[in-house]
């Protein structure tokens, strides 16, 4: 035991002496002749606690907990970890009361199509009752990541207030905060180590200087993200900040930095390992002359993830050169930069893993990527213009020499306007360990533009030669038959994406009826319909959502499932609350369906129906 | 209702002149109680699409399109179920073309939420060479704007009051008078100043002790109330007759103290 605990790290000693606690009660021996004794369970309870601190994976530990109830109780003590993947499925007291030691929170809101403007703002996935709950039972919280949540200025203030021992904030899509809520954490939060906001919408209505509130003497800061602040910042409170953050190892400022404050930022942090550069384009007037940007890249010796390139001037590209040979993640998504201007980079960037890109590079710009990038993990290929066309800059082509290419490929997300299957095919062989395939044709109900055939057959590919894939995301002309292969092929895929596709309810039908580990399922503009909905009977306790908006379900067949399953809440609401007079269509806008532990919830919008 | 030019499917060269423009236009149209002008529209959005190198391909290919066009001049009766099946709910239905069977919605106004591209990476053409360091015209400006935000029946305005951090909002329209929100105001502050830099949760006695904020409009007290007009200046809340100042005021603020040189700051 004494030698289990030596070996743990300085993060496990805590827990430790959590679980060492428990040891005293092995001191309370029954007399002899009690052979209902409580002794030996206690053992082997103090025995399990000690094990399972080492155990991390949530998934394990849910399998840990079903063993027996001795074992539910040593896990739900050593969980340090919370995961609620829906905050509407479990109550914010249930899970404290269950888990009693909790260090670390990740809660996530809103469905993903929230993001596109699918869902009424004010739709929920409030933070507050979280924080109340956690700001008694969860004193020494550290750790908090939030995703799609609303969090309000209040919830922050809350937060700062009651966990004096807290380390790390990440607000990952999340809205309804401002410059205020960001004083208070900056301010009150002394032991903070990483605050980063990242894709939030923060509102600047407070006018809050927050980048001043941090401590004055120094800070333990290793990470600051604020790339996505779309308003300017006091500069000058920056630069102090990060020449008294001796700890910070990331750092991504927003576009209102411009290229000679960056220069200025990377002087005093040659420690850096993540860098976001901000707009990455001078200032109106220069007025010295040019920043020695290659000497302040040259430093950073240390640098393996750059991003930023927000309004970037190609002409001070070259500026990177010095790290490219040691960037394993390179993300130029808002860098409208051509194939020429690409390459000199690219090509020495022998070591990437993450490249994120506009399509402005074209497929040449994706075959110099091919080219070089041979241990490339994850790409991602995003449109410069969002709009329906016939053709795009990238296409089947750049696919194509992407599969040749980087066989060791495990996701990607490619915009393009126009497919082939024979690209989507010649991938599915040529990496066999793809996780993630998210394929967007812009263009609706597109076919193979070589053959003129629907998608199906690539698709199918997808499903069949890959076969540890997970998440995946369909697009152009589907038939039924493309849904077939997903269930007949798709038997670890968690994560679906329909939009566009498939002839009737039998697409569906194979997809719920195939995919035993299917998870979350988000539709749009499917013809699937009430018959499709029944057959997922079985599965919907097992999933975490499912989203359909404008497809063919009716209120009806919502109404009956709702019926039919209990611990599911069925969500149905309409974007817009005016209803042409005499409508008589029973068609429901969306249906938004979840399994909870909880009765129907209080905070609904009016808009929305719980069936 | 709106009218708007009836397009001949069958004029090859009107519609290839007028591609791009009638893509555009087709896209502007409003939805109008079904008449038979509609489904050409709609007809026409198609065609354009088929005006591509792939014409031929597409028309062929996607027989069950033709078959679905068929089906829409065909059934007027079902004109009505699919324009107000999403029609004025704003944007989300979409054009669903893939099979006869299929939803009969039809929106010829763009898509809401596609391609799905977050906003933050909508408009990079236009934005990415454009002025590096705008200030406040780039503002998202979206949902909380500086304005006050207004319907038919609330009026919300931000209210700060110094030593508090966080602003609140208030509704002018729910008060009658000024008696009404300056209470209203000691109300919703009370609890915070007694709140600050308290972690324990006794906050409730807490705002039982505080003494009330009184005296907010007639300097007589601790703090006073004060708001920004459409001008931008600073006055003191008060002055003018209550319907006077709801129109004007677009923020409010509580101050500590009270000199004159706040007053009418820009």
């Amino acid at each position: 035991m004494s030698e289990a605990q030596a070996q743990m790290s300085e993060d496990d000693a805590d827990l430790a002496a959590a679980a060492g606690g428990a040891s005293i009660r092995t001191a309370v021996v029954t007399t002899g002749g009690d052979y209902s004794s409580p002794y030996p369970d206690q053992v082997l309870e103090n025995v399990l606690e000690n094990v399972l601190i080492f155990l991390t994976s949530r998934r394990d530990r849910n399998a840990v907990s079903l063993v027996c109830k001795s074992w539910y109780r040593a896990e739900a003590l050593t969980r340090s970890e919370i995961y609620i993947g829906n905050c509407y499925s479990v109550s914010p007291r249930r899970a404290a009361e269950r888990f009693r030691r909790v260090r670390s929170v990740v809660l996530k809101g809103k469905p993903r199509f929230a993001d596109f403007s699918l869902m009424p703002p004010d739709w929920g996935a409030h933070f507050a009752p979280w924080v109340i709950e956690m700001a008694e039972a969860y004193r020494g919280l550290e750790k908090l990541y939030l995703k799609r949540m609303n969090v309000t200025d209040d919830d922050l203030a809350v937060m700062a207030r009651s966990f004096g021992n807290f380390r790390e904030l990440v607000l990952v899509c999340c809205e309804g905060f401002g410059t205020a809520g960001l004083a208070v954490v900056a301010s009150k939060c002394r032991q903070l180590r990483v605050f980063d906001l990242i894709e939030a919408e923060v509102s600047d209505d407070d006018e809050v200087d927050w980048l001043s509130c941090f401590p004055e003497s120094g800070t333990c800061l290793e990470s600051l993200i604020f790339d996505c602040v779309e308003f300017p910042i006091n500069f000058d409170a920056l630069e102090n900040l990060v020449a008294r953050s001796r700890s910070l190892k990331k750092l991504r400022v927003n576009r209102f930095v411009n290229l000679e404050q960056l220069h200025r930022l990377m002087i005093l942090a040659p420690q850096l390992t993540d860098l976001g550069t901000g707009s990455f384009s001078p200032q109106d007037h220069p007025i010295d002359q040019e920043p020695d940007l290659v000497s302040a890249f040259t430093a950073c010796r240390s640098l393996v993830s750059l991003s930023g390139f927000r309004e970037t001037v190609p002409d001070y590209l070259p500026a990177v050169y010095p790290v490219c040979a040691n960037i394993t993640s390179l993300n130029f998504s808002y860098a409208n930069i051509t194939a020429d201007e690409l390459k000199p980079v690219i090509r020495n960037c022998h070591k990437l893993q993450i490249f994120w890109v506009l399509d402005s590079v074209r497929d040449e710009g994706l075959q110099a990527v091919a080219a070089t990038c041979k241990d490339l993990r994850e790409l991602r290929v995003f449109p410069i213009d969002a709009t329906e066309d016939n053709v795009g800059p990238v296409s089947d082509v750049g696919l194509q020499a992407i599969s040749e290419g980087c066989k060791k490929l495990e996701s990607i997300l490619y915009f393009c306007q126009q497919m082939t299957n024979a690209a989507v095919i010649s991938m599915s062989n040529n990496c066999p360990d793809l996780v993630v395939f998210r394929l967007c044709i812009i263009g609706r109900y597109r076919p193979d533009h070589s053959t003129g055939e629907p998608m199906d057959e690539g698709f199918g590919a997808i499903v069949k030669n890959c076969k540890k894939l997970t998440r995946l995301a369909v697009s152009g002309l589907l038939t039924d038959k493309a849904f077939s292969y997903i269930g007949q092929y798709g038997k670890l895929v968690r994560t679906l994406s329909f939009a566009f596709a498939g002839d009737s309810d039998l697409g569906l039908k194979y997809v719920l009826e195939g995919c035993s580990k299917l998870e979350k399922l988000e539709i749009r503009d499917c013809p699937f319909g009430d018959s499709a909905l029944r057959s997922g009977l079985h599965h919907y306790h097992n999933m975490r959502f499912l989203w359909m908006s404008t497809c063919r379900v009716t209120r009806q067949g919502c109404r009956e499932i709702a019926q039919q399953i209990p611990r599911v809440i069925v969500e149905v609401f309409r974007w817009n609350q005016i209803l042409e007079e005499g409508e008589k269509s029973d068609l429901v806008d969306t249906l938004y369906l979840y399994r909870s532990l909880e009765g129907p919830r209080a905070d609904a919008p009016k808009f929305v129906n719980i069936l | 209702m709106e009218r708007y030019p009836v397009r001949d499917i069958n004029s090859n060269k009107r519609s290839h002149e007028t591609g791009h423009v009638s893509q555009d236009k087709s896209l502007e149209l409003k939805l109008a109680p079904p008449g038979e002008n509609k489904p050409l529209i709609s007809l026409h959005y198609i065609s354009h699409k088929s005006h591509s190198n792939d014409k031929n391909k597409n028309l062929m290919s996607s027989g069950t399109k033709r078959d679905f066009l068929d089906t829409i001049i065909g059934e007027k009766g079902r004109e009505r179920n699919w324009l107000t099946g999403s029609g004025d709910q704003g944007y989300q239905s979409g054009v669903n073309l893939g099979a006869p069977n299929s939803s009969k919605r039809m929106d010829v106004r763009p898509i809401v939420g596609w391609p799905p591209v977050r906003s933050s990476r909508r408009n990079l053409l236009s934005s990415s060479n454009s002025s590096k360091l705008e200030t406040d015209s780039s503002k998202n400006g979206g949902k909380k704007g500086e304005k006050p935000e207004i319907t038919e029946d609330s009026l919300f305005v931000k209210i700060k009051m110094d030593g508090v951090p966080i602003g609140r909002k208030v509704d002018l329209k729910s008060y009658s008078d000024y008696d009404n929100l300056s209470s209203a105001v000691d109300e919703l502050f009370r609890g915070l100043l007694a709140a600050q830099g308290e972690i324990s949760s006794s906050e409730k006695e807490k705002m039982e002790k505080t003494k009330t904020i009184t005296g907010l409009l007639d300097g007589r007290g601790d703090y006073t109330l004060v708001y920004e007009d459409s001008e931008g200046d600073r006055m003191l809340v008060g002055d003018v007759p209550w319907q006077m100042f709801i129109s004007s005021a677009k923020r409010l603020r509580v101050l500590k103290e009270i000199s004159s040189s706040y007053l009418r700051k820009i």
